[in-house]
């Protein structure tokens, strides 16, 4: 005979645990507040590793915390023959390309980029109360879309400098301002303000590009078992799709490398070709996309078919969580043009590159 | 896979440095999304696990540093959050009880109800809906997510003693709510005065 707790636990006992887009969904939901904290600067330690998605997923929590049923899809996606043969090519050209120079000790790797990407802007009002510091609802939160002109100086033991100037943030959507009007009006993040930080040794470079190998297979099969350090995550093609992104982004990878993740790429299943296309800077190129249907956006890149260099990255809704947070799909919610990249001896601002104005704002 | 640093040290460095909240969300998020599903189903556990999780970020300054684990602090947060959803709680059991179809379990496929057979399951769900709030949350922190008293009493800011008293006596309620079904009483004796 059973007593109350051993009948109790076999009460609703065996659920399955939860689901990994719900899982990751309270996580971008989280990490959205950890961006939308508006600290003064941003503290030394924390690992800049950069990518567009965060963007998505933040909305993709918020969408969530509304309670916007999350779309699953099934099926597996074949590789598209033609983004095969143009990543293939643009392997072929990177191959080509003379070795750039690499930064020496007391040398930098300069990047210069026009971004844009999500911020969380919570309205810190909720009191707390209680001794689990709860009783509230959390408080109100609105993502805008922030531009920003960012530079980074990174050196070869990866300590290096950030230095991003914001412009002036856009909502996604009227609904969305019409919400954060209703609620007062609350802080935005503001025009112009800078926010440089240097960084010590690791700090900017989170995976060992030297170490890795240029043969396409093993490279792959170390990126889909998530064994590089540094390149983890969530198993998945969007996920690997990912990992191609933030291995390109500001990196100075040898060219045999940067050919061997353009291989990858190509054999990713879902992988789209949009063909030519311009950046966010209104520079042409050619596109390759994938589109995460659970997130319910695409992410773009886009390439210089000359020398095979990302001149830029954009990520778009397709739909889906654009109901609730009334979104039209179409919406542009991160983008980046990677405009200059150069070795430099110091961390200082090149000279023949103005600071950055707040453009490009309504 | 364990990682080193407590929860505390990783909340305490998260005031300065948000991202390092993270290691806390991913040791802990699982379990207590599994705790709320079997409260609520798996719907309503989504939205209360994720805003635990928010709440418990914004709230961080505040966190006892004197105790390494935070999982007590998490439960107690979503202890606060399910009493907003008491009455759809209630309103589960009782459709359960009513019907023998458990709306919680409904949500699953190829989840059998193990009470089922013996309908053991129907009473059970009128017995907790009838249990006060206080009683059912002591119940089923010790029950489902395997808190301690101490650690029940962290979650949820109360002496050791009431954590042990409100728990005697809701098993005593239960057993009376079986009707027929005695179930065996070996539950910890209770000392007089211990409901502080």
């Amino acid at each position: 005979m059973m007593d109350e707790i051993e009948l109790l636990r076999e009460f609703r006992a065996g659920l399955p645990g939860p689901r990994p887009e719900s899982r990751e969904a309270a996580r971008a939901a989280l990490m959205g507040r950890f961006e939308g904290e508006v600290a003064p600067a941003r503290p030394p330690g924390r690992r800049p590793r950069r990518r567009l998605l965060p963007a998505a997923a933040v909305l993709t929590g918020l969408a969530l915390v509304v309670g916007l049923p999350i779309l699953l899809l099934g099926g597996k996606a074949a590789v598209e023959p033609a983004a095969a043969q143009v990543l293939r090519k643009t392997a072929l050209v990177a191959r080509s390309q003379p070795a750039e120079p690499q930064p020496g000790p007391g040398q930098y790797a300069y990047t210069r980029s026009r971004t844009g990407y999500i911020t969380t802007v919570v309205g810190l009002t909720a009191a707390q109360n209680g001794p689990g510091g709860t009783g509230h609802e959390p408080a109100p939160a609105w993502s805008v879309l922030v531009p920003r002109e960012r530079e980074i100086w990174i050196a070869p033991d990866g300590s290096g400098r950030i230095r991003e100037v914001a412009g002036r943030p856009r909502f996604l959507s009227k609904a969305q301002r019409a919400a954060w009007v209703a609620a007062g009006s609350p802080g935005l993040p503001r025009v112009g303000r800078a926010s440089d930080e240097t960084f010590t040794a690791h700090q900017l470079r989170y995976f060992r590009s030297e170490s890795l190998p240029t043969d396409p297979k093993e490279l792959r099969k170390l990126i889909e078992a998530r064994q590089i350090p540094g390149i983890g995550g969530p198993p998945g093609e969007a996920e690997t799709f990912e990992l191609i992104g933030e291995m390109l982004r500001e990196t100075d990878l040898r060219p045999a490398l940067r050919a061997a993740i353009y291989e990858v790429a190509a054999e990713l299943p879902g992988i789209e070709l949009l063909g030519p296309v311009r950046d966010p800077a209104g520079r042409e190129g050619t596109g390759v996309a994938f589109t995460d249907r659970r997130r319910g956006t695409r992410h773009e890149l886009i390439f210089d078919p000359a020398d095979s260099a990302l001149l830029g990255e954009r990520e778009v809704v397709v739909g889906h969580w654009d109901k609730a947070l009334q979104v039209p799909a179409g919406t542009v919610v991160g983008f980046a043009s990677y405009l200059e990249s150069r070795v430099l001896d110091s961390t200082a601002t090149p000279s023949r590159h103005k600071p950055p104005a707040t453009e490009g704002q309504g | 896979m364990e990682d080193p640093i407590p929860d505390s040290a990783a909340l305490a460095a998260s005031l300065t440095s948000p991202a390092e909240f993270a290691p806390v969300f991913d040791r802990h998020y699982d379990a207590v999304h599994t705790y709320l599903q079997r409260r609520v189903g798996p719907d309503a556990a989504d939205e209360l696990a994720a805003q635990t999780f928010l709440v418990a970020f914004e709230g961080r300054a505040r966190y006892d540093r004197s105790r390494p684990d935070a999982r007590p602090w998490l439960f107690g947060i979503a202890t606060n959050l399910l009493l907003h959803h008491r009455r759809q709680v209630v309103r589960q059991l009782r459709a359960y009880a009513r019907t023998g179809v458990d709306p919680v379990l409904d949500a699953f496929e190829g989840v059998e109800d193990r009470l089922d057979a013996a309908g053991l399951g129907r009473d059970l769900a009128a017995a907790l809906a009838g249990l006060p709030a206080a009683e059912v949350e002591v119940l089923l922190l010790y029950a489902w997510a395997d808190l301690s008293y101490p650690e029940i009493a962290t979650a949820l800011g109360v002496p050791v003693g009431t954590v042990r008293s409100r728990l005697w006596r809701a098993r005593g309620r239960i057993r009376e709510l079986l009707p027929g079904r005695r179930a065996s009483a070996d539950a910890p004796p209770i000392r007089e005065g211990e409901d502080r």
